[in-house]
């Protein structure tokens, strides 16, 4: 059976939401940044503010003196995660399997739908016009017979339009487009290629195995397949056995005050810890993402000895993995936790508990209820205020 | 009345946040007569602190605090004896690995106090040290207890580092700084505690309340501290090995070296050397000569530099190469009976010999007999507000973005926002900025000594692993040890090279019967200012005065070298209008003589002296204090005290008041630097020779000078000068390119040191195996002999250096070609890999016309080189270059007056500042025909100053102007050329070539 996939953008994410909701802000130059804070970045620039030179991660202050004109407008997250669910909740109606790599990207498989849904291309247009209708939103999509292809497909219409690349077709679509197109080319890669006279995808999909590799090293051979069309990569969108539950708190202004950090950490550690507990699930492993100002990353991990799904447990693994993490003094923009390795949780196993485990049991179940009743912010370890003040 | 045994200044680096004379005044204020400067494991405040006492009147005791990991002891020093024990102490706890402060202070402490607060150091010490405290401090009186138990008398210490209570803060992002932290997580045992500040003497009492007999120690200890940081007489170098004494081996030498340079000894000849032999006897300086005439006999080619050229018997030892006599040079500025600091003779050698002779003199002298003299440096604006930033958690790239915003110059009264975080950094940085903030070596100064050095200074140890003395040049002066500068000079390994090149051409010119000086061809080229690549001359503003002058003689050289200063332009222009035969009367009857050579104006820094003498009754020894102070950074205070004494002395002398105002106002156009007559006669030699190869051997003058890493200017701009005068360049050639570039004829062959992007190893193999095995044949016979890595393939390639090797075929079908090779070769290369049963194919040496290059080829060339071999950069803009109707560079001195539009990369760039304080540009940009100066005046520098920072071509509107000959430009609008942003050029990976420590392939010295 062919597989179909069809790929759904929406370009400039954030700032599409926020034309959508008001609508006098389209055509306009303008970027989401957090409110108020005195060393923000923008997180979001609008389509126009894109075509004037602002790019996300800027600090507010440059554009401010780059476009002075240029409106600010606060970060909702929670209405770009609710429009982003409203997208996903459109595409689970045309397939089991929608992936969401988030910023406004949705992968959605429709291979072997045809009898529900019709032929795939018919079937890829309802689902953009469905997006439009109900959404207000309006992706560029692709259809093609795998991810890749339908995202290079995208990549070669945006920022508008609906490109379909026949089973079949791939080569001849690929052949004249630029190597740049192909995801995982960046800057460095383009330069060996110039070098080498190769500028479209179709002169680096006609190298043999043995070029590849001698003009492109280790990778050379995947990087033709790529230009081949070929994509091996299934959706994942729920790898069996490897969930994981990620929280994270990006901070307006920047920081490389420790116990600011830790204070955050201890804030995002406990709403995991919310989502695990409602699950019913303990976690073994606490990975700590870091996204410095400017703009590199970091991770420490920290295992547990045994799965845990107590935030105080569960924080003291995380503290161990950010200062494993965190090695430079640059200020940090977002610090993020991974809780993984999740196992259901059992509690009743512990027949010999110590007392002061009992206590902490208890005390663990009442703040959740409260917070059940009053909301997330209804309670909170003092440590985890001092990012709050 | 209590006194101060315990004091940080700024010396206390990354620590201590005040200057010393701050704290000096400071203690002065207060009301205190003595203060003890201890600085943190060192002793480089001591030279600016007994300077500053000595001005605020108060006693300075002299002392470090010695901090190791176990154990703190204030050691003060009571006389010289004790003195040089502390500088050996402090040396070896600046050296040593496993310093044991304890063990060194139980070994010897004769001429010491030691006050100590570690109980265990006290146990230890009691009844080994001779005078022996316990300290208690504001902040601890930890070992109190134990010193009552041992009976050892207690001693009130300040602790202290600050005088204000923002000093803390500002202390804390120092400690921040020291550690690579972040500000938010510095503990507080890691700094000082908050109130560490200069109290007053009615304080004390308060503070250490019960302790009367600790403040009674103060004093006492005080007082029998008498040592005051003075030194007397001068420590030479130790006489070499020999039967001779040091005056009689000098006179030998001095003689023998004159018949060589002279022949025949004339009674002129002969009365100058006995004078000047006398004088150097009489103030023991014949040790001194011999060392140094030791030292340059090492080398091929030197310069000698400074006054000391003024000296015929550094012209005989072959230390100067210029003849005192023959050129009216007066030895008295280099040496007179009355002058009381010591001189130095300072030697230029090849840039890329320097090092290696350096190490051969300590080779000579032993390492505890030698040392470098160190530089401190401190931070200046930009690195203050990096390393505040940083200690604040700032990213780099948005540090260097606020930093080049900031320290541009002022362009309008508006402060740039960027925040609270950003005002707080700015207001720290700005305390932080002129503070000491680590040793390093001083590029050529060192000190040879009779004895131990650590005993007349303290020493540590150098990153490269020679010693060096913990005090600058200053310092070291102060001491009376008396330095020698060998100092690298890039045009004199040009010159090597150029004549090393030349023989290899067939052309033998032999270095010491040459004659430039009189060679017609040299004076013109000289006198046009075609000077790019000759040393000293090459610059832009001497390269305008040149023309305007239109000499090209010696002697108007060594006028020019020196007239050129920053602050003396309006002299200049009045010279130039003298020199063309304006009419002028001398400032003053008694100058006439003085000033003659250089048409009335004081031009060499021994005119200020001459001058201060001849009018306002100055003493030679006082003149010449007027001529330093000068040149000294901190000078305005002290020279408002010399130009009270000169209008004075010049008044009595019935000298008219306006006369002394114009000629006190030349004398402070002295300011910054200047030279004297005989340094710039040195320097002239050097210009005379590069110039002379320049005009007779272009192709092997100007590839030394890129070879070398040019001077004044970036390869590119070499390059095209190069072009511009009829030589080819010739992309680097794996079979024809040596290392360095290599003129021949017309052509310059681009030298394998140029390819960014290839590894030395590979380089290195290249050469070497086609010295040993012949050239390379084909591709195939390069990769199997050569063995390269694949990143070594693409920057050859993108060179251009296989084009002969592929005969035409296309750079990227090159590429592919090898990269297929080197794999194969790395599939065939298995465990015994056999040697080739057949010899490689006989090379395959055939003409053949090079592809034509795209655009992208060009790119990838002008990356990998940094300029293009066949063409000017501009070449990259082709496209938005058709059709722009524009003048031609070289076209400029025919359109005077004319408003015209360029094309113009810019070349390079001087920022100054108006009378008034406004700041304007003077910038140099090229066309594919000239080099052309603009102007940007303040309006066009506010409005244009900033477009120009990006790597690209710009077209520039502005009205041709000429003066006196030389034409520029007064631009009125700059604009980038549209078009592909050009990549940077890659960085080349420094070879052992970039260092001073190679030896040049051409031998040498």
């Amino acid at each position: 059976m062919e597989r179909q996939v069809i790929h759904l953008n929406i370009a400039h994410f954030m700032a599409a939401v926020e034309e959508l909701l008001d609508p006098s802000l389209r055509g306009r130059p303008f970027v989401v940044a957090p409110e108020g804070a005195e060393r923000a970045v923008a997180v979001e620039v609008s389509r126009t503010a894109f075509r004037e030179g602002l790019r996300r991660g800027m600090p507010l202050g440059y554009i401010r003196r780059a476009s002075p004109g240029v409106r600010v407008l606060p970060v909702r997250e929670a209405v770009y995660r609710r429009a982003g669910a409203q997208l996903y909740e459109i595409a689970a109606g045309f397939s089991p399997l929608p992936e969401s790599p988030g910023g406004g990207h949705l992968f959605v498989d429709i291979t072997g739908t045809r009898l529900l849904f019709g032929h795939p291309v018919d079937c890829a247009a309802r689902l953009r016009e469905e997006a439009v209708r109900r959404s207000g939103l309006r992706p560029v999509a692709g259809l093609a017979v795998n991810r890749l292809v339908s995202k290079i497909g995208t990549r070669v219409v945006k920022p508008d339009g609906f490109v379909v690349i026949a089973p079949g077709d791939e080569r001849g679509f690929l052949h004249h487009q630029e190597v740049s197109l192909i995801p995982g080319v960046g800057a460095k890669l383009l330069e060996r290629l110039g070098l080498l006279g190769i500028r479209e995808i179709g002169e680096l999909a006609g190298l043999s195995d043995a070029d590849a590799a001698a003009f492109l090293g280790r990778h050379g051979a995947l990087l033709r397949d790529r230009a081949r069309g070929i994509d091996t990569a299934a959706p994942s969108a729920h790898p069996p056995g490897g969930r994981s539950i990620r929280t994270s708190r990006l901070f307006d202004t920047d920081t490389n005050d420790t116990a600011e950090i830790e204070a955050a950490l201890r804030g995002i550690v406990e709403d995991a810890g919310v989502l695990l507990r409602s699950d019913g699930l303990a976690a073994r492993r606490v990975e700590v993402a870091l996204s410095y100002s400017d703009r590199l990353r970091a991770q420490g991990a920290s295992s547990l000895p045994a799965p845990s799904w107590r935030d105080a447990e569960l924080f003291e693994a995380a503290r161990a993995a950010l200062h494993r993490g965190m090695t430079r003094r640059v200020r940090v923009r977002r610090v993020s936790v991974v809780l993984s390795q999740l196992r259901p949780e059992a509690r009743q196993a512990e027949l010999f508990s110590p007392p002061g485990t009992l206590k902490g049991e208890a005390l663990q179940g009442a703040i959740d209820s409260i917070r059940r009743r009053f909301g997330r912010e209804a309670v909170r370890a003092a440590s985890a205020m001092r990012a709050r003040t | 009345m209590f006194t101060h045994l315990q004091t940080h200044s700024c010396y206390s680096l990354l620590y201590g946040v005040r200057p010393v004379d701050e704290m000096v005044d400071a203690a002065a204020a207060r009301g205190y007569g003595a203060l003890a400067l201890t600085d943190i494991n060192n002793l480089y405040g001591m030279h600016d602190f007994t300077e500053a006492c000595s001005r605020r009147g108060v006693r300075p005791v002299i002392g470090v605090e010695f901090r190791t990991d176990d154990a703190r002891a204030l050691v003060l020093a009571r006389d010289r004896r004790g003195f040089s024990r502390l500088t050996r102490l402090t040396s070896a706890r600046m050296r040593e690995a496993g310093f044991g402060l304890s063990a060194a202070l139980a070994e010897c402490s004769d001429g010491l106090v030691v006050i100590s607060d570690t109980p265990a150091l006290l146990a230890g010490l009691n009844g080994r040290v001779e005078a022996l405290y316990a300290m208690v401090t504001p902040h601890s009186r930890r070992a109190e207890r134990e010193a009552r138990r041992l009976g050892i008398p207690l001693a009130a210490c300040g602790d202290v580092s600050f005088l204000s209570e923002d000093d803390h803060h500002v202390h804390r992002v120092l400690r921040a700084i020291a550690a690579r932290g972040p500000l938010s997580s510095m503990r507080d045992e890691d700094c000082a505690p908050p109130g560490s500040s200069l109290f007053g003497p009615e304080d004390a009492d308060r503070i250490f309340g019960g302790i009367p007999d600790a403040i009674a120690s103060t004093e006492k200890i005080a007082g029998m501290c008498s040592f005051d940081g003075s030194f007397e007489g001068f420590v030479f170098p130790p006489a070499p090995a020999g039967g001779l004494v040091p005056g009689e081996a000098l006179r030998c030498a001095a003689l023998r070296g004159a018949e060589r340079r002279y022949g025949e000894l004339s009674e002129s000849v002969m009365e100058r050397l006995e004078y000047e032999l006398s004088i150097i006897e009489g103030k023991g300086f014949s040790s001194y000569f011999l060392s140094v005439a030791g030292i340059v006999a090492r080398s091929s080619l030197t310069c000698g530099r400074g006054s000391a050229a003024a000296s015929i018997v550094a012209y005989s030892l072959g230390i100067t190469n210029v003849d005192p006599l023959r050129h009216h040079l007066y030895f008295e500025r280099f040496l007179n009976p009355e002058r009381r600091d010591p001189p130095d003779i300072d030697v230029d050698f090849a840039w890329d010999e320097r090092d290696a002779l350096i190490e051969s003199v300590f080779r000579e002298y032993g390492s505890g007999h030698a040392a470098r003299v160190s530089t401190m440096v401190h931070f200046q604006a930009r690195s203050a507000l990096r390393e505040t930033a940083r200690a604040y958690g700032i990213p780099a790239e948005e540090i260097g973005a606020v930093g080049r915003r900031l320290t541009a110059p002022r362009v309008s009264g508006a402060a740039p926002c960027d925040g609270r975080t950003w005002d707080e950094i700015m207001r720290v940085a700005r305390r932080i900025t002129g503070l000491p903030r680590h040793l390093s070596v001083h590029v050529g100064g060192i000190v040879l000594t009779p004895g131990p050095v650590d005993e007349l200074a303290p020493v540590e140890t150098a990153n490269d692993g020679s010693t060096l003395l913990a005090w600058d040049k200053d310092g070291t002066e102060k001491a009376g040890l008396v330095k020698i500068d060998l100092l690298g000079n890039r045009s004199l390994a040009v010159v090597r090279d150029a004549l090393l090149n030349l023989r290899e051409n067939g052309v033998d010119i032999d270095p010491f019967t040459w004659e430039p000086l009189t060679d017609a061809q040299t004076q013109r080229l000289l006198a046009r200012g075609d000077s790019i690549g000759v040393f000293y001359v090459e610059s832009p503003a001497m390269r305008q005065l040149q023309k305007k002058t239109g000499r090209g003689d010696f002697e108007h050289l060594v006028i020019h070298s020196s007239i050129i200063r920053p602050a003396a332009n309006r002299f200049i222009a009045e010279y130039v209008r003298r020199l063309k035969g304006k009419e002028y009367a001398p400032l003053h009857p008694r100058l006439d003589r003085i000033l003659a050579e250089t048409y009335g104006i004081m031009c060499y820094q021994e005119d200020v002296s001459k001058v201060a003498v001849a009018l306002a009754g100055f003493s030679d020894a006082d003149a010449d204090g007027l001529r330093k102070i000068l040149t000294k950074k901190n000078r305005e205070e002290r020279l408002a005290a010399y130009r009270e004494r000169f209008y004075e002395g010049a008044l009595q002398g019935g000298v008219e008041a306006a006369v002394i105002d114009e000629i006190w106002s030349m004398i402070r156009s002295f300011g910054g630097y200047s030279f004297c007559k005989a340094h710039s006669a040195s320097y002239a030699m050097v210009s005379f020779q590069s110039a002379y190869l320049k005009a007779h051997h272009p192709a092997e003058f100007m590839a030394a000078v890129i070879s070398n890493g040019g001077g004044y200017y970036s390869s590119g701009a070499y390059i095209s000068e190069a072009r511009r005068m009829g030589l080819s360049v010739l992309a680097p050639d794996v079979n024809e390119s040596s290392l360095r570039y290599r003129g021949r004829g017309r052509e310059i062959r681009v030298g394998l040191m140029a390819v960014a992007g290839l590894s030395s190893p590979t380089l290195c193999a290249v050469l070497e195996t086609r010295e040993r095995t012949g050239p390379f044949g084909s591709p195939e016979d390069f990769v199997a002999r050569v063995a390269p890595g694949e990143g070594d393939i693409v920057a050859l390639a993108g060179a251009g250096a296989f084009d002969g090797l592929f005969c035409g075929e296309r750079r990227g079908i090159q590429l592919r070609t090898l990269l297929r090779l080197l794999a194969e070769r790395g599939d065939a290369r298995s465990p015994g890999d056999t040697p080739a049963l057949f010899a490689p194919e006989a090379p395959r040496r055939t003409l053949c016309r090079r592809a034509a290059l795209s655009m992208e080829d060009l790119h990838v060339e002008f990356r990998r080189l940094g300029f293009l071999c066949g063409h000017h950069p501009l070449e990259l803009w082709r496209d938005a270059l058709t059709g722009l109707s524009r003048a031609m560079g070289r076209d400029l001195p025919g359109l005077v007056g004319k408003r015209v539009r360029l094309a113009g990369w810019p070349v390079t760039r001087k920022e100054i500042l108006t009378a008034r304080g406004d700041a304007m540009e003077f910038v140099s940009f090229e066309d594919e025909t000239a080099i052309y100066e603009t102007v940007l005046f303040p309006d066009e520098y506010r409005a244009y100053s900033r477009v120009l920072d990006e790597l690209r071509p710009y077209v520039i509107e502005g009205t041709v102007e000429e003066d006196q000959g030389a034409t520029s430009l007064t631009v009125k609008s700059i604009r980038p050329l549209p078009g592909v942003k050009v990549p940077a050029p890659a960085r080349r990976e420094p070879g052992p070539w970039d260092t001073a420590r190679y030896r040049s392939p051409f031998g040498g010295g």
